[in-house]
Formats: C-alpha cells, sequence, structure tokens
C-alpha cells in the first residue's frame, strides 16, 4: 500500500515537473526578443512545410466527411420528410464541431508528429547543441519559427476543411439525392450565425493550434538521445495532442454554449 | 598565468559533475594555456567529452567553476554565454551538421546569424573556409551525401568560420584515414602556429596527440591521473599513466565495467 502509494506520488511530481518545464519552455519562446524580419523567411518555410503539405490530407478528408454526413443526414431527415434541413444540418455539424475538431486530429498525426521528429532528430545527431556552441538560441531559430507557423495555419486549414465539407454535402445532397438547391442553401445561411458558429470554429481551431505545436515542439526538444527516442515522442506527440483536442473540444463548447 | 608563465585561456577549478547517481567528474583542476594545443587523453567513458560541454556552459557542475578569459561561464546569464561562445568553436564527435541545409549553407550559418556581410563576401569566405578543409568542391552537396570523415571536415571548416580564440576537438581523429589524420593534425598545427588559436583537443589516439601536444593530462574514472608535457607523461612512473600510454590490458585501469564476481552472477542463475 505504502508502496503504492509512493508511486502515485512520484507519478505526480513527473506530471506537475513536466507541465511546469513545458511552460517555461513555450514561455521562453514567446517572449524571447524575437527579430521578426529574420524570423519571417523561416517561418514561411515552416508554414510550407506544416500548412501546405497538410493540404491533400485535409481536402481529401474533408470532402469524403461533408459527403457521408449528406449521405446520413438525408437518409435520417427523410424519415421526417424534412430533408429540406440538409444545408443546415450539414453546415453547423461541421462549422461547430467537426471542422476544428477533425482538422485538429489530422493536424496532430500529420504536421504535429513530423515537426517531433524533426526537433528529435535534431537533438539526438547533436543538430541543437551544435547551435547553441555556434551561439545562435535554437528557441529562436528552431522553436518560434515551427510554433508560429503551426498557431497560423491551424485555423486556415480549419476554414478550407469547413468550406470543402459543405461542398461534399452540397454534392451528395443536391446534385445526387436532388435536395433543392436554393432551400439548402438559403436554410443554411439563415441558421448558421458568424459570431457564434463561424467564429466560435476559429477560436476552436486557433486553440488547438496553439495546444497541438506546444505539445509536438516541446516533446521533440526533450527527446531521449536514444535510437527509440524519436519514436517514443513521436508517439506521445500523437497521443497527448489527440487527447487534447478532444478534452478542450469539450470545455471550450461548454464555455461557449454558457447558457446552461 | 600558469607556472610557466602563459597567460591561461580556461581554468578549470575544482569542478564535480555528476549524471544521475553516476559521478562524470571528480574534483578537477586544468589549465589551458593561451595559444597552445592541450591534450586531453583517456580510455573511452572516462569524461573527456563532458569536460568540453562543462567548458562551453552545456552541462553545470555540480561543484567548482571554469573560467574563460577570467569570465566565469557558469554565471553568465544565457544571452552572455551565446555571445561568449562565438569566442569558442567545438567540433562534435558526430559532426552533427544541419541535415536540412547543404554544405555551403551549413558553413554560411554562423555569417549568417551574427555578421551583417554581403552575400558576395559570404561567398567568398565559405569558399576560402572549404578550400582549407579539402572540401570546396563539396559545397553543393546535401550532408546526407557525405562520407563521415568529410562530414567531420566540414564541421571543422563550419566551427572555424568566426574564427573562435579557442577551438576544441572532441576525437578529431576517429573514423579518418591516414591521409586525412595527416592533414589535420597539419591543420590544427597551423591554426595554432599562424593565428596563435588555443586548441583543445580530446581524444584516446596517442600517437596523434603525442604529435600535436603542448601539453597533455591524462583522465580515467573522472579524475586527472597525470599532466605535463610530452616528455613528462612518457617518464611518468604513474601506472594508469604508463597502462593507458602503452595500451597495456592489465593494469591499475580496469577494462571491465564495475560488478560483481563472475561467479556470483553464475551461481545466483543456477
Amino acid at each position: 500500500m505504502f508502496v503504492k502509494l509512493q508511486m502515485f506520488g512520484h507519478t505526480c511530481i513527473l506530471v506537475c515537473s513536466m507541465l511546469g518545464r513545458s511552460c517555461v519552455f513555450i514561455a521562453r519562446t514567446f517572449f524571447h526578443p524575437t527579430k521578426f524580419r529574420r524570423i519571417f523567411p523561416l517561418f514561411i518555410d515552416e508554414v510550407y512545410h506544416l500548412g501546405v503539405l497538410s493540404l491533400p490530407i485535409i481536402l481529401l478528408s474533408s470532402l469524403f466527411i461533408g459527403m457521408v454526413l449528406g449521405l446520413q443526414g438525408y437518409n435520417t431527415l427523410n424519415k421526417f420528410g424534412s430533408t429540406a434541413q440538409l444545408g443546415q444540418l450539414v453546415a453547423l455539424s461541421i462549422v461547430r464541431e467537426l471542422g476544428p475538431v477533425i482538422t485538429g486530429l489530422l493536424f496532430a498525426g500529420r504536421a504535429g508528429s513530423s515537426l517531433t521528429a524533426e526537433i528529435g532528430l535534431m537533438q539526438t545527431t547533436e543538430q541543437i547543441s551544435s547551435m547553441e556552441m555556434i551561439g545562435v538560441d535554437p528557441h529562436w531559430r528552431v522553436v518560434a519559427p515551427r510554433l508560429y507557423a503551426g498557431i497560423f495555419c491551424m485555423p486556415l486549414l480549419s476554414i478550407i476543411f469547413c468550406a470543402l465539407a459543405i461542398f461534399g454535402g452540397y454534392l451528395v445532397g443536391v446534385k445526387w439525392l436532388n435536395v433543392d438547391s436554393g432551400i439548402f442553401w438559403s436554410n443554411m445561411r439563415d441558421s448558421v450565425d458568424f459570431n457564434v458558429d463561424i467564429l466560435g470554429g476559429i477560436i476552436k481551431s486557433f486553440t488547438f493550434g496553439i495546444v497541438i505545436t506546444w505539445i509536438a515542439v516541446f516533446q521533440g526538444y526533450n527527446t531521449q538521445h536514444t535510437p527509440d527516442g524519436v519514436s517514443i515522442a513521436t508517439t506521445k506527440t500523437v497521443v497527448y495532442s489527440s487527447l487534447m483536442v478532444l478534452i478542450l473540444d469539450f470545455v471550450l463548447t461548454a464555455v461557449m454554449i454558457g447558457d446552461w | 598565468m600558469d607556472d610557466n608563465g602563459h597567460k591561461t585561456c580556461i581554468s578549470v577549478d575544482g569542478v564535480s559533475y555528476s549524471w544521475f547517481d553516476k559521478q562524470i567528474c571528480n574534483n578537477i583542476s586544468l589549465k589551458i594555456p593561451k595559444g597552445k594545443i592541450t591534450v586531453i587523453m583517456g580510455p573511452s567513458g572516462t569524461g573527456k567529452t563532458t569536460v568540453l560541454r562543462l567548458i562551453g556552459g552545456q552541462l553545470y557542475p555540480a561543484k567548482g567553476r571554469i573560467l574563460f578569459n577570467d569570465v566565469d561561464i557558469h554565471k553568465l546569464s544565457y544571452k552572455e554565454l551565446l555571445k561568449i561562445r562565438e569566442e569558442m568553436g567545438l567540433l562534435f564527435q558526430s559532426a552533427a551538421l544541419f541535415s536540412n541545409i547543404s554544405v555551403f549553407d551549413n558553413v554560411a550559418f554562423p555569417y549568417r546569424e551574427h555578421t551583417n556581410m554581403s552575400k558576395e563576401m559570404i561567398y567568398h569566405l565559405v569558399n576560402m573556409k572549404l578550400e582549407v578543409v579539402g572540401l570546396r568542391g563539396a559545397r553543393d552537396l546535401m550532408p546526407n551525401e557525405l562520407s563521415g570523415g568529410m562530414a567531420r571536415r566540414i564541421a571543422i571548416a563550419r566551427a572555424l568560420a568566426l574564427d573562435p580564440s579557442l577551438m576544441m576537438f572532441d576525437e578529431p581523429f576517429v573514423g579518418q584515414d591516414p591521409i586525412t589524420v595527416g592533414i589535420l593534425i597539419k591543420l590544427m598545427e597551423q591554426l595554432n602556429k599562424i593565428l596563435g588559436m588555443t586548441i583543445i583537443i580530446v581524444s584516446h589516439d596517442v600517437e596523434e596527440c603525442f604529435k600535436l601536444a603542448d601539453y597533455l593530462y591524462i583522465m580515467s574514472g573522472g579524475k586527472i591521473l597525470g599532466e605535463g608535457t610530452v616528455q613528462d607523461i612518457q617518464g611518468s612512473k604513474n601506472g594508469h599513466v604508463q597502462q593507458f600510454i602503452n595500451g597495456k590490458p592489465d593494469g591499475a585501469i580496469p577494462f571491465h565495467y564495475t560488478a560483481q564476481p563472475f561467479s556470483e552472477d553464475i551461481l545466483n542463475v543456477c
């Protein structure tokens, strides 16, 4: 019993210490006197690696998710004779929840893991140490551009995801199942509120962007210097990021609804 | 000033360093004279590389202090530490080239980060540094296209980019062919004699180090076992030192890592 209690205490201390170190880590990057003019080309490079290279998976997933939603939504609404509400159903599901959450999960798997692996490999091959010995702060040169690019790309990817998923729903609902095009779009326009739904989705995706990139760069930077260190860090990034996206989604939704 | 009247570049005073429960350095004291080649030798795993990392401020000692040009390295702020590192060059055992940029960009990296030189000037300086290590023709290659020896030479060119006053080499001769070893020895001698660069070499290659060293330290088990000029070391009566420089398998330095007797291991399993 005493040993178990000791182990529990030890685990709690380790978790608290890791949280503390990750907060110091992010603060060191955010509050670093960054030379924006010099960081800009690196930032653009990372926007390409994290954002542009994530586009294929985002585009393909969003189209099919929108199409499945259109098909399932039509099938259910048809039982009640209210297929006219299909546009509303597709748009609200995607803009409020599916868009930010699935983009977050895909971003964690595609960009988060690659970020961790890249920085982790730089650690294990002593590239970070050599950068420090040249007198360059890796927080400025390696971490900051990736962190800012991740935070910048995630809301944009989420917006693209939402637009294409709605288009997928439109293809299935209107082009295939013959829902009236005017009704589809006008119901959507009436029910989707910019401040509540669209802005809410963007706030969620922005928050997910911060958390995913934070976890990814922190895990990469603290990779163990062993051959399996990078694989452990990459796995941790995907697992922690995915869990955080789902937990934060619930918290943010609860805060946004607000009137319980 | 050391005992021979030379100005001291690095002074390591009673430094101890532990990694978790393992004591890597135990109350080590060294004096690295300015403008000389100092070699730290010893068997693998005795804390030689740790000493270099302590001097570079990448590790913090549990006890003692390290002065670089009379400045306590470990009392500097991080920003000051980065600044003072522009005066140091460290060649890592693994070369540690940046894998996502070309050889040219690797050598140009310190210039782009620390100076406002024009592109043309950087181009000429990088070519000069690459010419020194004999790899000007490899400037457009990526690090994954280089052999281990070539990568090490590129890393030397990068470390020399800002013409540091102190250059530290961590096992520079490992994995190099005899011609490259000869060229490296000549390069180190030239850097030392022509530019007056202070050089620290960490190595266990006795023959090469004896050719180069002005002063030697022999380390084992985290302690300094012997020090002096090549003649002093060769004439040392210390059993540890003699065992190491003559490569004797039996002696005071154990070949086996500390363990319980082998018979006990066998009996416990049975």
